[in-house]
């Protein structure tokens, strides 16, 4: 997301507006758009014409892209001939070197990994392999068709030369006949330009260009979802005004935790003897689990429930009894049973990292993640893991 | 002159608060007004003060000959938004007012620009989206404008169209494009594309009206059902309309039928399920609404509901909430108004 889409996306969020920002239609175009922000824009689109003749025109704009062949040179204004064909060949060649560092170079890397290009950029790679393809066919006509030519005219020459002796001849060079060295002429042209066509090489139909890139999720890669952590992001009401907490709460907070009993923990408060804790369900009014510790921690003396999220919360008390400010606020989530023995059931470095990714353990996933070998599962994770650090 | 890209009038996220708070010391005032009077000075004192010089700013930025006509539009938007959140004590709704009010200025901007000239805001798009998608194109900005250009060439300064440029409509888009870059030798502004392209193409522009502007917001759907000193007959009459409107409330898919239902209140505050109660069994509201046995005892005594607690409830964000209940609301205000020109 570039800082202009993170704008229009605020712009979104207000709920004051009147059509739909070009960030969200471009997103629903791609089918990038997250579940509730889709069925907000859907159901939007179902009353205003305006937003839904724009979204039409940009699915039909996609459709043109994936359709059409890749922009990469003007057509040939005519039948090109031998040596213009070996040049346009070694133009292709290095045009293809270009397209295929830019479209592998490291800047276009990051941007190929979002759904939005993937199968556009695939189909652009398909559209020129096939081009090369019948560059290739033509280009071995024009061979074939000038030796047949070649043959032709050294039969010729043959019937007109005293010499019988095959070209280039001694007698041939010597005879005076402007004819036959017209002829002459035009066989060695011929000769040197096939020997030079021959001497193209054009790309295999399934050279590099065409291929995947390696970051490209196999087909049994594309299912992995991490969880969204928004829920655990914000924290709940702090006060009013300019009350806030004098303190903070250390860990668990806006994050996965794998341990049913997890150890709560939290900054020091000025002026506080005792702190008093309670973790609840989310939204609910009872607590799950509660405690008072005169230090900096506390562990619930029961399991917590595990995935779905939980807020907890610390009050700070001084020696009477009396709350010092609001109280600490923050939430996490338990890791759930079935994601669990995924977990534990994972055979190999990178299963395991997948299972912890998906559970939402990501800094777990990358440690397994670094014992896993290379692969391009690996760093499609990887990635997947360096998105969800960078925030949406 | 064509209104600028709202790159150069940002103010940072509204989701943010800013580092000053007097504009929202001023907002936490009017949140805790009592009388609708207060609510009004308070008001006042807020499109007086830094929030209306950041409407202000951002439409003498964006499109400097409209910004007086379209100030009006924005501050009513601002301050029914506003209404909205001081309806629900608690709900935090904007950290960053002065920013918050960036961004409904820019949407009035663009809502405006939809309004003036349709089909050259969808050409816009369809450029945009051409050159930020298609592998050899890029777009990128440059002293506060959306340039356009070959992706070889991205970061290069744009160079002006000839005048005079002409594309067959009838083309691909892609190849205009390719024929503008080629025309100009290089990168150009996207509006000045777009500019060329729409008067190459007769793409003419009309004169806003009002009611291009603002933002056609429902207020509250249920006004009409609520007047207790109704006539008799009248009352069979709008219990007649609210049995239609609650099957079509029945019709919207879940989270907007929840996001709607737990938060609807009335002028004098209550929440709209209580009217509903009037006509609709209960047992048939708390389904609707999502609300689960076990709970429903504690909540109903806490309806309607702030759009934090309704975002946890559905597991999404509070601006989440705030605009599937939008959506929710319009297609209810389309369905009352064609019930009205029915009958």
């Amino acid at each position: 997301m570039t800082p202009h889409d993170d704008e229009e996306y605020q712009r979104w969020e207000t709920g004051c507006w009147t059509h739909l920002p070009f960030f969200i239609l471009r997103s629903l175009t791609d089918h990038t758009l997250g579940d509730v922000d889709k069925e907000i824009a859907e159901a939007h689109l179902e009353l205003c014409e305006t937003c839904r003749t724009e979204a039409d025109q940009l699915f039909a704009l996609r459709r043109e892209l994936l359709e059409a062949p890749p922009v990469i040179a003007p057509p040939p204004p005519r039948r090109p001939r031998v040596w213009e064909l070996a040049l346009a060949g070694l133009g292709v060649v290095a045009l293809s070197a270009t397209l295929g560092s830019v479209l592998v170079g490291p800047r276009l890397e990051e941007q190929r990994l979002t759904a939005r290009t993937q199968g556009r950029e695939r189909v652009a790679l398909v559209a020129e392999t096939r081009r090369l393809q019948g560059e290739r066919e033509r280009l071995e006509r024009e061979q074939a068709a000038h030796r047949a030519k070649i043959a032709q005219l050294t039969r010729t020459l043959a019937q007109k030369a005293p010499s019988p002796s095959p070209l280039p001849s001694p007698a041939l060079k010597a005879t005076p006949d402007p004819e036959l060295l017209r002829l002459r002429d035009q066989v060695a042209q011929l000769e040197a330009r096939l020997k030079e066509s021959a001497a193209i090489v054009l790309p295999a139909p399934k050279v590099a260009v065409a291929s995947p890139p390696p970051e490209r999720p196999a087909p049994q890669q594309v299912a992995l979802s991490l969880p969204d952590l928004s829920v655990l992001g914000a924290s709940g009401p702090r006060g009013t005004g300019d009350e806030v907490p004098r303190f903070a709460l250390s860990a668990p907070v806006s994050r996965m935790v794998r341990e049913a009993r997890p150890r709560l923990t939290w900054s020091a408060c000025p002026g506080a003897v005792r702190y008093r804790w309670f973790v609840a369900r989310l939204g609910a009014l009872d607590s799950v689990s509660e405690g008072e510790s005169d230090g900096l921690a506390g562990v619930p003396e029961k399991d917590l429930p595990r995935g779905e999220p939980l807020a907890w919360e610390v009050h700070a008390l001084d020696a009477g009894g009396g709350e010092l400010g609001p109280p600490a606020q923050g939430r996490f989530q338990l890791v759930a049973e079935r994601q669990l023995r995924r977990i534990e059931q994972a055979k190999n470095p990178l299963a395991r990292a997948r299972a912890l990714a998906e559970a939402g353990l990501f800094a777990e996933a990358r440690a397994s993640l670094a014992s896993a070998p290379d692969s391009a599962e690996k760093r499609w994770i990887l990635k997947a893991l360096d998105r969800v650090r960078a925030g949406p | 002159m064509e209104p600028m890209s709202g790159v150069s009038a940002r103010w940072g996220s509204w989701r943010t608060r800013s580092p000053e708070g007097a504009c929202e010391a001023h907002l936490a005032i009017f949140l805790a007004t009592k009388t609708d009077r207060d609510a009004d000075a308070a008001l006042e004192v807020i499109l007086a003060g830094a929030a209306g010089d950041a409407l202000r700013r951002t439409l003498n930025w964006r499109w400097p000959e409209k910004a007086d006509e379209l100030y009006g539009a924005a501050a009513v938007r601002l301050t029914e938004r506003l209404r909205a959140a001081r309806e629900v004590p608690g709900s935090d709704p904007i950290r960053n007012l002065e920013g918050y009010a960036v961004a409904v200025a820019e949407n009035t901007v663009e809502d405006a620009l939809r309004a003036r000239n349709p089909e050259r805001a969808r050409l816009k798009s369809r450029l945009r989206y051409l050159f930020e998608t298609a592998t050899h194109l890029s777009l990128w900005e440059s002293g506060g404008q959306l340039v356009v250009g070959e992706r070889i060439r991205t970061g290069v300064a744009p160079k002006k169209l000839p005048e005079g440029f002409h594309a067959p409509q009838s083309s691909p888009l892609a190849e205009v494009a390719a024929q503008a870059l080629s025309a100009a030798g290089g990168p150009v502004a996207l509006s000045a594309l777009t500019d060329a392209l729409a008067r190459a193409w007769g793409l003419s522009e009309q004169p806003l009206s009002e009611t291009d502007v603002l933002s056609g917001e429902p207020g509250t759907i249920f006004d009409r059902f609520q007047s207790a000193e109704s006539e008799p007959g009248e009352q069979l009459q709008q219990g007649e309309d609210l049995g239609r409107l609650w099957a079509e409330i029945r019709q919207l898919p879940e989270r907007q039928r929840t996001a709607l239902l737990l938060n609807l209140r009335d002028d004098g505050g209550r929440g709209v399920i209580e009217l509903l109660l009037t006509r609709i069994p209960r047992a048939e509201i708390e389904a609707a609404a999502g609300l689960w046995s076990g709970e429903e005892k504690a909540l109903w005594d806490l309806l309607p509901l702030d759009d934090n607690a309704i975002a946890t409830r559905l597991g999404v964000t509070r601006q989440q909430v705030i605009n599937l209940r939008k959506v929710a609301r319009q297609r209810l205000v389309r369905y009352l108004s064609l019930e009205t020109k029915r009958s």
